[in-house]
């Protein structure tokens, strides 16, 4: 007799359990998932319909790997990246940009330094053969 | 450094009391028409001899190499050449004009007086400026066809008149002199 009361009343407790807490009938039984596991599946579930024009904008948000992912990528040896070079980008200041008259002139200028004397150049000029 | 400026104020002394006209440094000059020298240089040339010429460009040279007041090693070529023309000017011969090709010094002169076909009197005339100035023999060799002379030692000089005389241009000469094919 005690029994038989001890099963009803465990009988009734499992359906007042039920009742409170209904089973889910597609869901994943969470309780039994690892963690790494858990998140995994959270972030690959879909994503909710963005429901106004400005929610609408392209996802930025990239998907996590599973922590046991990313160790096995950081010990990896990383491949050569392929991605295209990046192109200096050299800015000039205005004043630095001579016009070519400018450079011309110092030129010039040097060159005036090396300018030889009436002499000099009269020598040089006696000096010159017939190849 | 201040360069020496050509002054030709004073150079010619006039005497008309006793017939005589004088240069700065007292020498004693004639003055004689552009058709009666011409006629002068035309025996010269004939005859081959323009030393007569060449001993009025040594002159000349001593002239302005007295107005300088410094040795030509330390003047540049513009200054020396300016003083050379100013007193070639005023003996009317023409005005001088300095080129540099390369290492070959090259003489324009302005106004050249067609004294012969040539321009072998203005040559000879340039030759003995130059070696005056220079303390070196100095060739004058004019360019056919053009008031130019190029500057060259007179061993070679012969036959830089024959290219000149075969109708190579001044680059082609320079360029031959330089032992360089011409462009």
């Amino acid at each position: 007799m005690n029994a038989q009361v001890q099963r009803l009343e465990e009988l009734l407790v499992r359906i007042e359990r039920n009742r409170r807490y209904p089973r889910k009938p597609l869901g994943v039984n969470i309780p039994a998932m690892t963690a790494e596991q858990a998140v995994a599946a959270r972030e690959v579930s879909p994503k909710p319909v963005p429901a106004t024009a400005s929610d609408s904008r392209p996802q930025t948000e990239h998907v996590q790997v599973s922590p046991k992912t990313e160790v096995a990528q950081a010990i990896a040896p990383q491949a050569p990246k392929t991605a295209e070079p990046v192109q200096p980008v050299v800015v000039v200041p205005a004043a630095v940009v001579l016009p070519v008259h400018a450079v011309a002139k110092v030129v010039s200028e040097v060159a005036k330094i090396d300018e030889p004397t009436f002499g000099q150049l009269l020598r040089r000029s006696l000096s010159l053969r017939p190849s | 450094m201040t360069e020496p400026q050509f002054d030709p104020n004073g150079f010619f002394h006039f005497d008309l009391a006793r017939g005589e006209v004088r240069s700065r440094d007292d020498g004693r000059v004639l003055i004689v028409t552009e058709a009666a020298l011409s006629a002068l240089i035309a025996i010269a040339v004939r005859g081959g001899d323009l030393t007569a010429v060449r001993e009025l460009g040594n002159q000349l040279g001593k002239r302005a190499a007295a107005q300088m007041g410094k040795p030509i090693d330390e003047l540049s070529p513009a200054v020396v050449v300016a003083h050379a023309s100013g007193v070639v000017a005023l003996y009317g011969w023409g005005g001088l004009r300095f080129e540099r090709w390369g290492n070959a010094m090259v003489i324009e002169v302005e106004k050249l007086p067609p004294l012969d076909r040539e321009n072998l009197a203005v040559a000879a005339l340039l030759g003995g400026l130059f070696s005056t100035l220079g303390s070196r023999d100095v060739a004058c060799v004019p360019i056919d066809g053009t008031p130019r002379y190029v500057m060259v030692d007179p061993s070679v000089a012969e036959r830089v008149w024959g290219w000149s005389k075969n109708g190579d241009d001044l680059p082609t000469i320079i360029a031959k002199l330089s032992g360089m094919e011409a462009a």
